[in-house]
């Protein structure tokens, strides 16, 4: 991966390990041990494009999103920003960066203060940032913050509670909230798994549009592929706290190498006529192993239906290029059968 | 709309209270109290009660140790209630050329019992000479008391129970025989009871009372002819007095009940809140900090929850002169650890709660998430802690004030109890100086201790935080 000027966004071996031990009881402890929840991935995000990072629950999707963020500390590693390095910056700094790096959250239930009014939560980044000190300004902001995620009418929804809101409503006026500071990253952490089905396309049809209107970038975590096809340029797939395949959109979805990038393709449900009651068949087995206890070799092993004993105990492989700015890391990629969708 | 969004969760709640009586009983009492507090300037029966609850002065026409005026239903003896006397006859003389007033004041006695004293007021200037007439139904008069003096502008006061003591000790003499008179100590004399008994058996020995209508004639001489006698007015101090009594200080136990009701809300309530306030913040602080400033901060809770308040505050106050406004900050001080657990509890909830986080990402500061966040989210769940912590703050008053620690600027429950129990109050079966101010303490107590278990039911099965 060279070095870009148009990346936005680098990160370099960022990892994110949770001690287990806490309090007086881990001064104590020999050999501590950690929950390796990122284990050190790297990507960069080009300037206007869609990142999505892709994974089940539990592979650290949600606090790579939390790192860059800055929600939590890395570890170890490095986030750029705009050339800068921000892993660890503090106080204003922080404070400015937060202006131009924006989330927007998975559950638009709990994402805004139960009594807060939909003006005041949108009028919140104002308040922080100090900009436009009077509350007419703020007032016709929200406005017309509500009318570009056609939230409307506005002006009666400006003075509900978030409670009296749909999700779907409610995910509108939390991506209004994320773009009302105008930043230029927004990591959008699975903004619509717990969205109607119905409404779905809807939000992220208005998503593509804000994106084109304020000149976005975003990273989109999700574990849905059919989604991350619709919506993203750039797909990472992370599985226990590493990337396992990165690439194009097309490419990962069209010629999947991973064992597991595969296992993601395939679960994604088609409502066919004729398949009802036929469960899918999906080459995997087992759960997803603990991040605290990461399984030698490679760390897909456990699960993948193709490995073999070499796969348990040669080191982990890394990131394999293969044109096109396709990567994985399946050491048994040639031997692997053909994809089939 | 909007009035109606806001108010529909004050409403909800209001139902959901009226759901249970202890909680409806206790708001109805504390509504009462209230009312009472409000209504203080006009139903004080002694208006100036605040400031001159220690001035001796104030209270010298009341009887001493009377009982409440309502005891008399329950009772087959009559015992007279204080009377004031304003109108009078007046009827100009003249002797050896100086003029004479004469002022005759009429007093209907029917009582089982003599009033405690006789005190006659007026103001005089001038050089004057008067003198005081007792006229009793069965005929008897006499002089009881003579006096000439140039007054300048004075309010004069005199009071048949120590200056007539010995002209009714002669008056009764004369019915009592000499073997009565030998154990007889002129000192000892109850000037009063002699006035308004019989004679037949002897007033000093069998005093009977003797009913009837009796007359006190002031005769007021103008030894100088610019000098003025004014205002005279008769007081029959009583054995019963007023709602609730008098104490050893003759001090109407009533108003100082009554007056007493603003300190008990001020201290109470000022405590609670600001100690509730105090916990508030402290708790949320300490755990959305966490780590070592949570660590520190448990450890100062921890020493403040334990700190033993009573001793503390007597060794304080020897050196200190208790006063409210040092009073109320000692007593937060000693509480504001209470409700820390509790907060804590939701805090650490509450802090994890996403909508926190989104705050963060969008740059908001510790204190605007500990402001605007999550106090104001916890603080409807505080509300039944201050309910709690209001018999506590009042009760310690009353402790301190009973250990004679309290403000002696004011007039407390507490302090009522405490001269009750220096003046003898239970030895000598003055009831009326214990029951009330104890009762109505544990009264307002319970009833905010019954909203505060009302509010308990509502409000914490389910932590409503949205």
């Amino acid at each position: 991966m060279e070095k870009n000027n148009d990346f936005l966004l680098e990160v370099k071996n960022l990892k994110k390990w949770f001690p287990t031990q806490h309090g007086l009881s881990a001064l104590f402890l020999k050999e501590k041990t950690y929950v390796r929840a990122v284990d050190g991935i790297s990507f960069s995000v080009k300037r206007g494009e869609t990142f999505c990072i892709i994974g089940e629950s539990g592979s650290g999707k949600t606090t790579t999103g939390k790192m860059i963020m800055r929600l939590l500390e890395p570890t170890d590693g490095d986030i750029i920003f705009n050339g800068k390095n921000v892993s660890h910056i503090k106080g204003d700094e922080l404070k400015e960066y937060r202006r131009n790096v924006q989330m927007i959250f998975q559950d638009p239930y709990a994402s805004m203060n139960p009594r807060f009014k939909i003006k005041q939560v949108l009028a919140e980044p104002l308040v922080i940032h100090k900009i436009g000190d009077s509350k007419k300004y703020r007032d016709e902001n929200s406005k017309k913050l509500l009318e570009s995620v056609k939230v409307t009418p506005a002006e009666e929804f400006m003075d509900r509670f978030p409670h009296m809101l749909s999700g779907g409503q409610r995910q509108r006026v939390s991506i209004a909230r994320g773009v009302s500071l105008s930043p230029a990253l927004i990591v959008a952490d699975e903004p619509v798994s717990m969205i109607d089905l119905s409404t779905r396309a809807e939000i992220l049809a208005m998503m593509k549009s804000l994106k084109r209107d304020f000149g976005l970038t975003y990273i989109y975590i999700t574990h849905d592929l059919s989604t991350a096809r619709y919506f993203a340029d750039t797909i990472a797939v992370m599985y226990l706290g590493k990337i396992v395949e990165i690439g194009n959109a097309d490419d990962i979805v069209d010629n999947p190498i991973h064992p597991y990038t595969r296992v993601l393709i395939n679960a994604v449900c088609e409502p066919l006529p004729g398949k009802v009651k036929k469960m899918k068949e999906i080459n995997i087995k087992g759960e997803i192993p603990s991040a605290a206890k990461i399984p030698p070799g490679c760390r897909f092993h456990t699960r993948c239906v193709f490995a073999d004993e070499d796969c348990k105990t040669f080191p982990e492989p890394d990131l394999m290029d293969i044109g096109n700015g396709h990567y994985h890391s399946c050491r048994r990629s040639d031997d692997l059968p053909k994809f089939k969708f | 709309m909007k009035i109606k969004d806001s108010f529909s969760g004050l409403i909800e709640f209001f139902k959901e209270f009226s759901k249970v009586k202890s909680g409806l009983i206790g708001i109805f009492i504390i509504l009462i109290f209230l009312i009472l507090m409000i209504l203080e300037p006009v139903i004080l029966p002694y208006k100036e009660t605040n400031e001159k609850w220690r001035d001796i002065s104030y209270w010298q026409d009341n009887p001493s140790n009377a009982a409440p005026v309502w005891t008399q239903l329950f009772s087959k003896e009559k015992k007279p209630p204080t009377k004031f006397i304003y109108k009078y006859e007046q009827s100009t003389g003249e002797s050896s050329g100086l003029t004479t007033i004469n002022y005759t004041f009429d007093y209907k006695f029917k009582y089982t019992e003599a009033p405690q004293n006789l005190i006659v007021h007026a103001k005089i200037n001038g050089y004057v000479g008067y003198q005081i007439f007792f006229e009793r139904p069965d005929g008897i008069s006499f002089e009881i008391y003579r006096s000439a003096q140039n007054f300048a502008d004075e309010a004069i006061r005199f009071t048949a129970d120590t200056d007539s003591r010995s002209v009714t000790y002669d008056f009764a003499k004369k019915y009592e025989t000499e073997d009565t008179l030998l154990y007889v100590d002129p000192k000892d004399v109850n000037v009063l009871q002699v006035l308004f008994s019989k004679t037949e058996n002897g007033p000093i020995s069998h005093p009977e009372p003797l009913h009837g209508d009796y007359k006190i004639h002031i005769k007021v001489t103008y030894l100088d002819p610019s000098a003025t006698f004014d205002e005279p007015y008769m007081v029959l101090t009583g054995r019963v007095s007023g709602l609730l009594g008098t104490d050893n200080a003759k001090r109407d136990l009533f108003s100082g009940i009554i007056a007493g009701i603003k300190w008990a809300f001020l201290i109470g309530m000022l405590v609670a809140v600001i100690s509730v306030f105090v916990g508030l913040f402290w708790g949320v602080t300490s755990t959305y900090f966490g780590g070592a400033i949570d660590e520190v901060m448990n450890r100062i809770y921890e020493f403040f929850i334990n700190l033993p308040m009573l001793p503390i505050l007597i060794s304080i106050s020897a050196v200190f002169k208790i006063r409210m406004a040092i009073l109320i900050p000692l007593l937060c001080l000693f509480s504001w650890a209470g409700s820390v657990r509790t907060v804590r509890a939701i805090s650490l909830q509450l802090k994890e709660e996403v909508f926190i986080e989104a705050s963060k990402a969008l740059g908001a500061n510790h204190w605007r998430i500990i402001f605007v966040h999550i106090m104001p989210l916890i603080l409807p769940l505080t509300f039944a802690s201050i309910a709690f912590a209001v018999p506590g703050a009042i009760l310690t008053e009353a402790s301190l004030s009973m250990l004679g620690l309290g403000d002696p600027t004011i007039v407390t429950w507490g302090q009522i109890l405490r001269d009750a129990e220096s003046g003898g109050a239970f030895i000598n079966g003055l009831w009326w100086w214990i029951i009330p101010p104890g009762l109505i303490m544990a009264l307002l107590s319970s009833s905010f201790v019954f909203v505060g278990w009302a509010m308990d039911k509502i409000l914490h099965p389910k932590l409503r935080t949205r």
